[in-house]
């Protein structure tokens, strides 16, 4: 048997067994089919972790070099249990760390902030409280980014999509790839 | 097919051979050019794509994290938007169709990538690794902060490549029917200088071979190894031509050696059968009669026993020459070997012609020859036979010429003879008696008679002398002159005169032991038993064997024999005569003694011969040459013995002149030992009585 033919059976192997994968495991991609909001949230716990892969933070942000970079969710989670898939996940170097806040001023040490739907009066306070920290700002409150918030989940069209406000992500000293901006529905100056 | 090739000429195997070591060369260049050029192509599009897949992947990597297919589509075609790539995706990490692109014409239905592709390895390529199939795919791995998210699989778009590949395949095929034609045409033009000298070679050695004509030579043209070859060739030609020259000699000359004698030049034997059956053949039909001569020459032995076999050639050579120059152009002279000549005499009107001719030959043998400036004199004796009288084939005619030469010979020499049918009946008889001869040697059939030797003055013995006797068990009492002659042909006087020797000592030795008085016995010892080498040695051992005294035996010796070769005669007397051995001369006064030889000789007695003893009371000359051969022992000192003494007369003229010894009939024939012991005895009173 020569090189080739090897090959070619070893790649007929592989599509046989993908196959069978991908019947066994076969779950659509509907976000709001059977627990929507459960569902929504698992996307944008994902979306949460993928967006600290895209954001530069500046160095003295960190206390230490193996200091963990956290999310804290500030108010009433949305997330149930899909903050739990993020756990042993490591950003660079970095542990990620997930933590439940219930003000502002427990803020301290975060660095992504998501704002739960339940402090929607309390935002203006809570922006203007992180306005000058290397913090994300991130939440599916309508206008969020609009008020000055970096990162605004959308849903379109089944979807969970993003805007940016650029212009608050450098006032927050954080650079944000431009495969985000790319992906970003709006991106606000 | 090998077979095939080894058989066809030696221009097509050259040119096979060079077209064939050019054509392999051309493929095996081509082939090594278009699999670099292919490998080229393949690692520069393996690089190319891997790159542009290592771009799509970076540039879609959030698009994939954030589930954003339009993003990652758009990422897709703008990137992929070039003419290598056929078709492109991105497959997620689940090994899931994330993005697709196809380009323009590409057949998805042959497009083999796609979800199922999810490869362990970050990058690399797979498929056929010529290029030639669709198939091929590159693929690369998208890799986030560590984390595989997906894959870029990437289906180059080979139809280029396959264009160029087959662009090259035709330039190569071109280039190559180009360099074959080449290399075909040149192969033709240059095989010529190996292939034409040798088929030039080749075709004069057929030539050679079918016409045996060694003359021919192939041309020359270059001096390497074809030329040695040729060189080699040509001088195996010469080679051949000069052997087949010498062989043509040889052949020559052996068909002379088979026809001709090499010392004479004249015809032989073999020749001379031949042309004697041709004129049988002629004459029987014309009635004619021919004459067959034997010529053989007296005594020829002696003269190359004293003057050398040179000698002998040379004088052999003279009388061939004299031979024909006596015989007509028509007679043929031959050699038959050794002295032996014979000579057909066809058309022979008159047998007489035939004694004619044989007379002058004898007559011009007889004359003197000048050899090695020595005169030497020689005789023939011939024997004549005519056909078709005495015989009619060339057997018998041969047979009965030696008859009538050896008659001739027994008739004394230096004459001729023509055969008669007597001669083949006495012949016939001889030849009988020497069969019987050798067999009487055998068994022991010869028996020696003595007969005893007289003191003329008192009449005792004085000594006896043996002779021998053949009592033949058929044809009775055969005495030696008739079976001596044939003894002395036929060699074998040697044994019986060795047999002689011993039996007279072993009588003594008997007569010895018997209380006899003893006498000393003489034996006869021919010329031709003297002469060899061992006598004296032969000689010594029966005395030694026997234990007789030396004193005891007397040799008697022919006054013939004892007069050739002097020298080595004497030589031989005194080595007898040192022994102590009595030495007597035989029929004294028959030869031609050299009287002045005669006192060197270290002899005791002389015998008178016979002839002169019977006539000398009658024959005033006889007596004349008894009392002169006395008177000269004498004064010689020599004793003298007279044979053949019958009558009182003849004793007295005998004791008148003082010989001592007789011998003969007037006191005793030769008689058997014991009748002699007889005698012996009577003698030995007759002594005694005379003492008192």
């Amino acid at each position: 048997m020569d090189f080739q033919t090897t090959r070619i059976i070893y790649n007929h192997c592989k599509i046989v067994i993908l196959t069978l994968v991908a019947l066994l495991s076969a779950v659509p991609w509907n976000l709001f089919a059977e627990d929507s909001a459960s569902r929504e949230y698992k996307v944008k716990a994902a979306f949460l972790y993928n967006f600290t892969l895209f954001v530069e933070w500046p160095t003295e942000t960190f206390p230490a070099n193996d200091s963990p970079l956290t999310i804290c969710i500030l108010g009433k989670s949305p997330f149930g249990d899909a903050l739990g898939s993020l756990r042993g996940k490591t950003v660079k170097t970095r542990k990620l760390a997930v933590r439940q806040i219930n003000s502002v001023q427990e803020m301290r040490g975060c660095q992504v902030l998501f704002v739960s739907a339940s402090e929607k009066m309390q935002l203006p306070n809570i922006l203007a409280a992180v306005k000058n920290l290397n913090v994300l700002t991130v939440s599916d409150l309508d206008r969020f980014a609009e008020a000055g918030g970096i990162i605004n989940f959308i849903t379109l069209e089944d979807k969970v999509r993003f805007e940016v406000n650029l212009k608050a992500a450098q006032q927050a000293r954080l650079k944000i790839s431009s495969q985000l901006l790319k992906l970003a529905r709006d991106v606000i100056e | 097919m090998i077979t095939a090739f080894y058989n066809t000429s030696l221009k097509k195997k050259l040119m096979t051979i060079i077209l064939l070591t050019s054509g392999v060369v051309l493929c095996l260049t081509s082939a090594a050019f278009i699999i670099n050029e292919m490998a080229t192509f393949r690692r520069t599009i393996s690089e190319e794509l891997l790159s542009l897949a290592d771009i799509i992947g970076n540039n879609s990597s959030a698009a994939i994290m954030f589930n954003d297919k339009k993003a990652a589509q758009e990422t897709l075609n703008s990137i992929s938007a070039n003419p290598r790539v056929l078709a492109a995706r991105i497959v997620t990490k689940d090994g899931e169709l994330f993005v697709e692109y196809l380009a323009p014409g590409a057949d998805r239905s042959r497009l083999k990538i796609g979800a199922e592709e999810a490869p362990a390895e970050a990058a690399g390529d797979a498929g056929a690794l010529w290029g030639l199939s669709k198939e091929v795919r590159i693929w690369k791995r998208i890799v986030v902060d560590g984390t595989h998210i997906g894959t870029v699989v990437i289906q180059p778009n080979m139809q280029g490549h396959i264009k160029k590949l087959n662009l090259f395949f035709a330039i190569a095929a071109l280039v190559l029917l180009a360099a074959f034609l080449i290399a075909y045409f040149m192969s033709m033009k240059l095989q010529s200088l190996i292939s034409v000298p040798i088929m030039r070679l080749a075709e004069t050695m057929k030539k050679v071979s079918e016409e045996k004509d060694y003359s021919l030579r192939t041309e020359k043209t270059s001096k390497d190894e074809i030329g040695s070859l040729i060189d080699g060739f040509n001088e195996m030609l010469t080679e051949v031509e000069e052997r087949d020259e010498a062989l043509r000699q040889h052949q020559d000359h052996l068909q002379r050696l088979a026809h001709f004698d090499d010392l004479t030049g004249l015809p032989n034997r073999a020749l001379y059968c031949d042309r004697l059956s041709q004129a049988l053949f002629q004459a029987d039909r014309a009635t004619q009669k021919v004459a067959v001569m034997f010529v053989d020459l007296d005594c020829f032995k002696d003269i190359n026993d004293t003057s050398g076999h040179r000698v002998g050639d040379l004088l052999l050579k003279d009388v061939a020459a004299r031979l024909q120059t006596i015989v007509r152009v028509s007679d043929t002279v031959a050699r038959m070997g050794g002295d032996e000549f014979t000579i057909l005499l066809p058309n022979l009107e008159d047998p007489e012609k035939a004694s004619l001719v044989a007379q002058k030959i004898l007559q011009n043998i007889s004359e003197v020859y000048q050899v090695e400036g020595n005169d030497i004199y020689i005789t023939a004796s011939a024997g004549i036979t005519i056909f078709p009288d005495d015989g009619k084939t060339v057997d018998d005619l041969l047979k009965n010429a030696d008859t009538a030469m050896y008659h001739a010979k027994n008739n004394g020499r230096n004459v001729f003879q023509f055969f008669s049918r007597e001669m083949n009946v006495k012949m016939m008889n001889r030849l009988d008696l020497q069969n019987n001869l050798r067999h009487a040697l055998e068994r022991n059939e010869f028996v020696l008679y003595y007969q005893p030797r007289i003191n003329i003055a008192d009449r005792c013995i004085t000594s006896m002398e043996a002779l021998i006797r053949w009592p033949h068990p058929e044809k009775g009492m055969i005495m030696p002159d008739r079976f001596i002659p044939l003894a002395e042909e036929t060699g074998l006087i040697v044994p019986i005169g060795e047999w002689v020797i011993r039996a007279a000592c072993l009588q003594i030795r008997k007569w010895q032991t018997q209380g006899n008085p003893l006498f000393p016995v003489a034996v006869n010892v021919s010329a031709y038993q003297f002469r060899r080498k061992n006598f004296t040695e032969t000689v010594t051992e029966i005395l030694e064997e026997t234990g007789v005294s030396p004193a005891l035996l007397e040799i008697e010796l022919t006054e013939s024999a004892i007069m050739k070769d002097v020298d080595s005669v004497i030589k031989v007397l005194k080595e007898l005569n040192s022994l102590g051995i009595i030495i007597s001369i035989d029929d004294f006064g028959t030869g031609y003694s050299s009287l002045s030889q005669l006192k060197r000789f270290p002899i005791d007695s002389l015998k008178i011969d016979r002839s002169f003893i019977a006539n000398a009371t009658t024959n005033a000359d006889d007596r004349a040459i008894v009392i002169a051969i006395i008177s000269m022992a004498h004064s010689l000192g020599l004793n003298i013995i007279a044979e053949g003494v019958e009558t009182e007369m003849q004793l007295a003229l005998l004791s008148a002149q003082g010989c001592q010894e007789m011998q003969g009939y007037l006191f005793s024939k030769p008689l058997p030992p014991d009748l002699l012991t007889q005698l012996l005895h009577d003698d030995r009173e007759r002594k005694i009585q005379k003492n008192n």
